[in-house]
């Protein structure tokens, strides 16, 4: 287990350092920068250019940077006066994970629920509804189906709040846009599983061992049915924490998204860097602890 | 006693003999017709017409394709045939509703939505496919140079590949976007540079299989070059699950162009997708719902299409994956 583990951690680090190098590189060999404007004199902008260091040498800014980074500092925001990296994204990063964590517990309770409601109910009535929710959740994309509900639901019944993140009934809509997609994926991934776990051997054993049904399902095929949806976890976080700037775009909710956008339309090197780093560990360090916790729970996956 | 039967029983003999005229084809040995055993009641059936004839029975998959055929005739007709064009402005006809001259309505800028939305599909349906193919292309690739040699050229390519898929997709959309301005090309070369990695882990998954089997062991044997033994051997075998992948992703990159035009860092107008329809729809939803709804159910019946024909066609081309 430690071994592996050790390989997690080194292939992350590995990652997150060639990741915030190749962005570092990349940004900085975009035309422009933010202080080029024909209105500001020349001499200004040299002066402006020399005061964030941008006239250094690339590697000497590069260097620089890497040791702010490592003191958790991510400079400043060239366009929003005064605020630094770090203050932006406190205030909004919350938002956008809070809104991500809501709408994965979502996905997975009701996404499990479909599942193994499908399952246990193979070629009947509710098997075929549970399966096209499921396609239907894949087909229409996040950004419509927060649309649609928001107008059927806030703007023509009036029933929930049309926009805002700040009660339990403004998250509704927001949480069960993002996590529909999800949802469907969870749904037939679980119902595969639970049916090709059926014909296990241990099953077998189990009610060989007079177990009744409803342990068996319980104790052994539900448990056993788990690990491929565990392992899609991962993948599922990045695609809720993408999801969540379209989402917070629709039912104007203060999170990362509408920063991301804005800082990249003014160039804003540090706030674009910094809130690609914040994204990526943030996303890096999921997909590590999905990788362990899925050693944690299938002792057979060390021995890969 | 004993004699006399012997006697009797060998004149009997004699006896038929005489009666029995000799030929000589009586003499030849009587063939077996070697052709009979090679005579098949049932026609011969190859790997592709056994798929296409389990395909044609799935009724779900065989109406997503006639939809999808259709989609895709009418993105190359309708528009050519429409008699206004997708940027045509006219101030006398803003926002109005579905009619008989405006079949899907029009736009804020009096547009007519019927010609924008095939305009659309053309540049959805472009991209979708497009991209599909490329990445395919790089993966499959990829994949089979790392499954077939294996050792350190695929410890060192399925490491990379695990290092660019933990970069979140949009970080290399956007990277690509601020380098090579908006347009169809950076949506490409973004599908491009990350959606290779699924097929490139699928066909490593069985060119590693694959490679240990009888037919590659004897074309080796035979002295077949690596390329021929990949191009003749390996690639007819995989073909069936690598058409289903791709078919799987184009759904995928038709969300993905809407997903990026509608947060405003894809495509930018006077271009026109599916997804900037949407868009420009969304804005006006309190007061004009059909600009977004029209949009919205092309993007969603396509993909639903797509997905389901993905599911036959996995279906029909591999049994073994069946779920």
């Amino acid at each position: 287990m430690l071994k592996y583990a050790l390989k997690r951690i080194v292939i992350a680090v590995i990652t997150l350092f060639i990741l915030i190098s190749a962005v570092f590189v990349m940004v900085r060999l975009l035309p422009g920068d933010p202080f080029t404007d024909p209105k500001v004199p020349e001499a200004t902008q040299e002066k402006m250019r020399e005061y964030y260091g941008l006239n250094e040498p690339l590697y000497k800014q590069y260097l620089t940077y890497m040791d702010n980074l490592l003191h958790g500092d991510l400079g400043y925001s060239l366009r929003t006066q005064g605020r630094t990296v770090n203050e932006i994204i406190s205030s909004a990063f919350p938002y956008s994970i809070d809104l991500g964590i809501r709408a994965l517990v979502f996905a997975v309770v009701a996404g499990l629920l479909l599942g193994i409601v499908a399952a246990l109910n193979q070629n009947k009535f509710l098997d075929h509804f549970s399966m096209a929710v499921a396609v239907i959740g894949i087909s229409i994309p996040s950004f419509i189906i927060g649309s649609v509900f928001q107008y059927i639901f806030s703007v023509k019944l009036g029933i929930l709040p049309v926009a805002r993140w700040d009660s339990f009934a403004s998250t509704i809509l927001p949480t069960f846009a993002l996590g529909l997609g999800s949802v469907a994926t969870i749904a037939r991934l679980m119902r595969t599983s639970m049916l090709e776990v059926v014909n296990e051997d241990f099953i077998k054993t189990a009610k060989a061992k007079g177990l009744n049904k409803r342990e068996i399902t319980l104790n052994h095929q539900l448990r056993n049915s788990m690990l491929p949806v565990i392992t899609v976890m991962g993948p599922m976080v990045a695609t809720l924490l993408t999801g969540t700037f379209v989402i917070e775009n629709i039912f104007a909710i203060p999170g990362l998204g509408r920063h991301y956008v804005i800082s990249i339309q003014t160039l804003d090197y540090p706030l674009i860097l910094g809130m690609t780093i914040v994204y990526s560990v943030f996303l890096v360090l999921m997909q590590l602890v999905v990788d362990l916790v899925y050693g944690l729970i299938d002792p057979r996956i060390k021995l890969r | 006693m004993k004699k006399q039967k012997i006697q009797e029983e060998v004149k009997a003999v004699e006896a038929e003999q005489e009666q029995t005229t000799f030929t000589e084809d009586m003499f030849n040995f009587v063939k077996e017709d070697e052709s009979a055993a090679e005579k098949m009641y049932a026609p011969s059936i190859s790997y592709w017409q056994d798929a296409w004839r389990r395909l044609k029975k799935n009724k779900v998959a065989m109406a997503s394709m006639i939809f999808i055929i259709l989609l895709t005739l009418m993105a190359i007709i309708a528009p050519m045939v429409s008699p206004y064009t997708h940027d045509a402005v006219n101030f006398s006809a803003m926002d109005n509703g579905p009619s008989a001259e405006h079949w899907f309505g029009t736009d804020n800028l009096g547009r007519d939505m019927w010609a924008r939305v095939w305009m659309g599909a053309r540049v959805s349906l472009f991209i979708a496919f497009v991209a599909a193919i490329v990445q395919s292309t790089v993966g499959i690739i990829i994949g089979g140079i790392s499954g077939y040699f294996g050792g350190k050229v695929d410890l060192f390519l399925m490491r990379f590949s695990d290092i660019v898929d933990s970069i979140p997709f949009l970080v290399y959309v956007i990277l690509i976007m601020m380098i090579m301005g908006s347009g169809m090309a950076p949506i490409i070369i973004a599908f491009a540079l990350t959606g290779w990695i699924r097929m490139a882990r699928l066909v490593r998954g069985q060119a590693l299989s694959l490679k240990e089997s009888d037919y590659v062991m004897a074309a080796k044997g035979l002295g077949a070059s690596n390329m021929r033994i990949i191009i003749k051997h390996m690639v007819p075998n995989m073909l069936g699950v690598i058409i289903v992948t791709l078919t799987m992703s184009i759904p995928n990159a038709i969300f993905t162009e809407a997903y990026l035009s509608y947060i405003g860092i894809g495509l930018q107008p006077p271009l026109t997708s599916w997804g900037l329809l949407a868009n420009e729809g969304a804005a006006v939803i309190k007061t004009y719902p059909y600009q977004l709804i029209i949009p919205a159910l092309f993007i969603s019946l396509t993909m639903l299409c797509m997905q389901l024909f993905g599911d036959g066609l996995r279906d029909a081309l591999d049994p073994k994956l069946r779920k």
